[in-house]
């Protein structure tokens, strides 16, 4: 092996990543605070901030697909909640804010979870993981969903080419027609795949000395930069002006 | 290798090995593909698509137990998936606390009924699992609809398709573990 | 550095050892080549040395594994694994990481190293193999042997005395397996010793020492690469041969027209989002010939062989077969498209399943003569009622094209089938190739294998790169 060299400056360009521990810590506290929060007004705060969050990594045409489906099933929801109070009256609400307000919640999460989901590359969710130094028993099986979900979508395709080709069609009304089969069908080569690929991956991490009683150390994880502190200071200001809006605001209490 | 004066002592191997790391990241990440894929060759939400996504979380499910047969594996299985979601898909935090004694709880029902060799103990403990996520999940819809109670009924009724097809899920994963055991896959 | 000495091994649930007495020596410095049928040993050899067994794989074993003078079931796997590296068939199966310098740190991580240390490592490895310009890509883009030299940084980075590869070369083509022979031995004059299990046997010439012959789990020959010299040997062990010629610039190329086949006219695709792949691009497989698809990854041969089988609907063009215009739902129904993994073509509980459900619906009651044939043809006979998971990879592969060719389509298009497959196997795969040829069928092979070429190819299509320039043989991309 030659001498060391001085570190590649292409390496120095690997770290950091679109501030995905930010956005990480910006779903937790934020799933905790919208469950707790009833106003419309703090939540449609936050859902305006989440939708913002979603809209830097997500394209617009997606979000309103998205935002739509939700919005379609609140109202079958809602068609549902109005037939019960057809039956009875004991059941009828008054005011239509009791039926933002769960929309909302709604929302909030659904626009996280795009910022999140669609926001990073996999390498940039593994080095954010690394960062976070969690116990291997919690670390291992996250970092290999991360690794396994695009070689996993690549088999499918190719399993789906081999059903194409042998004259099954896939599409909704044949999963009507035999949920059963087409789903056999589709996912017993998958499983036969991931215990493969698991097996293989198995043999690599103990002959790379996982496992061996050594602490890992973490070269390269995530390091907090400037725009993760810019991102935690506007989500820390959004979250009190939610708690504002939930309990002080005058307009607050006219709901 | 120079020879040792002394004979080094054996590292103490960890609990957790990582081959029973990997198959429980392996199978979760599985159980995520299958549901989007479902989901969207379903043509989305519907009460087909619901219960299919479902009873292959539970036969999947079932196959890792018996894949990785150790006591806390089911545990593990539903903290990874809970972390994923929480961390990694704005998931809530608010069903992990539900989630976690449940998994232990069926953990030590596998354990009791004879562990995870028995193909039955594992079925009645993924079963018991199932129900419990199931209440669970309905508890945190109450708790976000709870403004108007009337609209609680679709989470329900989403809950209680889902619950049907995990009871399916479970018939299917008896039926495909014989089939592993044909293949040479699994010993139990 | 290694010595193993009468060393038996039979794996958990099996009845028949997998190695049986078997005695190597290996020098420091030196490279041996292990070479055999499937399923003669050799990846169980090699898993005795690096310590998969007795560590990851039970059961039974008797005899002894010296490496550095230190018997390998007395030592821990992680010990083990600092002196012994490895190297597998399919790197990517393996990788941890899905980034490249990322990959090469991993190993140095699970050792605990200081970051500063790793830094360094993974600076030096990455320029040693060539990869520093790729240091932040991902290892899903990778050409298969750009994965190859990754995996061997890698390995080579826990800086091990002995190195294992078990068939590096099943997927490179020849230009990577040139170059990874080139590195192999510039790593054998710094002093690293080597034990190498392939089936390929051409590439090793100045590079190998010794040569272990096994047949059944037991050593059928050993000695000096001269060993390799007797033809009737290598054809009673199955292997492949010793000296190739490269005919694929002497390859005719494929005809401009036919009176039986498939001719494809004006063809346009791209994939979304990305520049065209092909444009005013023509071709012509005709019936009764074997043809070969060569070019470099990304030059779009596996696309191109999706297109052909109908599997693409948004491209433009003109598909005649046989004369006649051929939508892409009717271009399905009649080719057949052997994948690389044989796993992603079987679904279901038994062999005889597989193959009835391959036939189209209207025709399974009566599938049953044609099954009967192919499994006979394919020396699939009595495995029937077998699961096909419980089959060996050279079974599994014969399973998907007995699969494919159920239906008897015209046109049958195979994605690199020779990988992993012993003389024998290759031999086999090529007699079938032809004889398909002869009863009608247009064939294609995507494949960088030479032998193969050799054996059964009557002509070649060589792709280029999208923005590289095609040569006098390559493949027009655009239109006079």
């Amino acid at each position: 092996m030659p001498a060391s060299s001085a570190p590649s400056p292409v390496l120095a360009s690997l770290a950091g990543g679109r501030e995905v521990r930010a956005r990480m810590l910006i779903c937790l506290v934020t799933s905790l605070v919208v469950v707790w929060l009833k106003s419309p007004l703090a939540l449609g705060w936050l859902a305006a901030w989440a939708t913002a969050l979603a809209l830097s990594t997500t394209p617009l045409r997606l979000l309103a697909k998205v935002y739509a489906l939700a919005a379609a099933l609140f109202l079958l929801s809602l068609g549902c909640g109005w037939l019960q109070a057809q039956w009875s009256p004991a059941l009828r609400q008054s005011g239509w804010t009791v039926f933002l307000t769960p929309f909302l919640r709604v929302a909030v999460l659904l626009g996280l979870t795009l910022s999140v989901a669609l926001g990073a590359r996999p390498t940039e969710l593994l080095a954010a993981l690394k960062g976070l130094r969690l116990p291997l028993f919690i670390h291992l099986p996250l970092v290999v969903m991360i690794r396994l979900v695009p070689s996993l979508i690549s088999d499918l395709r190719q399993i789906a080419d081999s059903l194409r080709l042998k004259g099954v069609r896939l599409n909704p009304l044949s999963l009507l027609a035999s949920p059963l089969l087409t789903s056999r069908l589709l996912f017993a080569p998958l499983v036969f795949r991931v215990l493969r690929s698991a097996e293989e991956l198995a043999v690599a991490a103990e002959l790379k000395g996982l496992g061996q009683g050594a602490r890992p150390s973490a070269w390269r994880g995530a390091r907090a930069g400037w725009r993760d502190g810019l991102l935690l200071g506007l989500a820390l200001a959004v979250l009190v002006g939610s708690f504002w809006l939930e309990t002080g605001a005058p307009a607050a209490r006219a709901w | 290798m120079p020879p040792s004066a002394t004979p080094k002592p054996v590292p103490r191997r960890p609990y957790w090995q990582p081959r029973e790391l990997i198959l429980v990241g392996a199978f979760a990440a599985l159980t995520k593909v299958a549901g989007v894929v479902i989901a969207l060759a379903g043509g989305g939400m519907n009460p087909m698509s619901l219960a299919l996504k479902n009873a292959t979380a539970t036969i999947l499910l079932v196959v890792l137990l018996l894949k990785a047969p150790k006591f806390g594996v089911l545990t593990l299985y539903v903290v990874s998936q809970s972390i994923f979601s929480l961390l990694l898909l704005g998931g809530s935090l608010m069903l992990l606390p539900g989630l976690l004694p449940a998994g232990i709880l069926c953990d030590q029902l596998i354990r009791g009924l004879g562990g995870y060799q028995r193909v039955w103990a594992v079925l009645v403990g993924v079963g018991v699992f199932d129900l419990l996520s199931k209440a669970i999940a309905l508890g945190f819809s109450f708790l976000a609809f709870r403004e108007d109670p009337r609209l609680f009924i679709m989470p329900a009724i989403f809950i209680g398709l889902g619950y049907l097809g995990s009871l399916l899920g479970l018939a299917g994963g008896l039926k495909f573990v014989k089939e592993l055991r044909h293949a040479g896959l699994i010993r139990a | 550095m290694i010595r193993v000495h009468d060393l038996t091994y039979t794996y958990p649930f099996q009845e028949r050892p997998a190695l049986a007495g078997v005695n190597l020596t290996v020098e420091p410095g030196q490279v041996a080549l292990l070479a055999g049928a499937s399923g003669c040993g050799k990846s169980t050899l090699l898993r005795a040395v690096n310590g998969l067994i007795p560590h990851y794989h039970q059961g039974r074993r008797r005899g002894r594994v010296l490496i550095a003078g230190r018997e390998v079931g007395e030592l821990a796997l992680g010990d083990i694994s600092r002196v012994v590296g490895s190297l597998f068939q399919d790197p990517e199966q393996q990788f941890f990481a899905l980034g490249v310098a990322e990959e090469v740190a991993f190993g140095l991580e699970c050792r605990g190293l200081a970051p500063s240390l790793i830094e360094r490592r993974v600076t030096a490895c990455l320029e040693r193999f060539g990869l520093i310009h790729l240091a932040g890509a991902s290892v899903l883009e990778l050409s298969e042997g750009e994965k190859q030299r990754l995996a061997l940084a890698a390995a080579l980075a826990l800086e091990p005395r002995v190195l294992v590869l078990d068939e590096p070369t099943a997927n490179l083509d020849p230009e990577a397996v040139a170059d990874l022979a080139r590195t192999l031995g510039e790593l054998k004059r710094a002093g690293l010793t080597m034990l190498i299990a392939d089936h390929r046997l051409h590439w090793l010439e100045g590079l190998a020492d010794r040569v272990c012959l096994l047949r059944d789990g037991q050593v059928a020959a050993q000695g000096g690469l001269e060993v390799l010299a007797d033809d009737a040997l290598r054809r009673q062990l199955g292997l492949r041969a010793t000296r190739l010629e490269d005919r694929r610039d002497a390859l005719p190329g494929l005809p401009i027209s036919c009176a039986l086949g498939l001719e494809v006219r004006g063809l346009a695709f791209a994939h979304r989002r990305r520049p065209p792949l092909f444009e005013a691009f023509d071709l012509v497989l005709p019936r009764g010939q074997v043809m070969a698809l060569l070019g470099p990854n990304g030059s779009g041969k596996t696309t191109l062989a999706r297109l052909l089988a109908g599997l693409e609907t948004r491209r433009q063009g003109h598909f005649r077969l046989d004369q006649s215009p051929v939508a892409p739902n009717r271009l399905r129904e009649r080719a057949g498209l052997v994948f690389q993994n044989a796993d992603h073509h079987l679904h279901l509980s038994s062999l005889e399943r597989e193959l009835i459900f391959s036939l189209p619906r209207g025709l399974r009651a009566s599938g049953r003569g044609r099954m009967a044939e192919l499994v006979r043809r394919l020396r699939l006979d009595g495995l029937e009622q077998r699961h096909p998971q419980s089959l060996s990879g050279g079974q599994k592969q014969r399973l998907a094209i007995a699969a494919t060719l159920m239906k008897d389509p015209a046109l049958l298009i195979l994605d690199e089938p020779t990988s992993g497959l012993d003389g024998a196997g290759l031999r086999g795969l090529a007699e079938l190739l032809r004889q398909r040829a002869e009863e009608g069928a247009a064939v294609l092979v995507i494949t960088h294998d030479l032998e193969l070429i050799e054996a059964a190819c009557d002509g070649g299509l060589t792709l280029a790169r999208p923005g590289e320039a095609a040569g006098p043989t390559q493949a027009r991309r655009l239109s006079a």
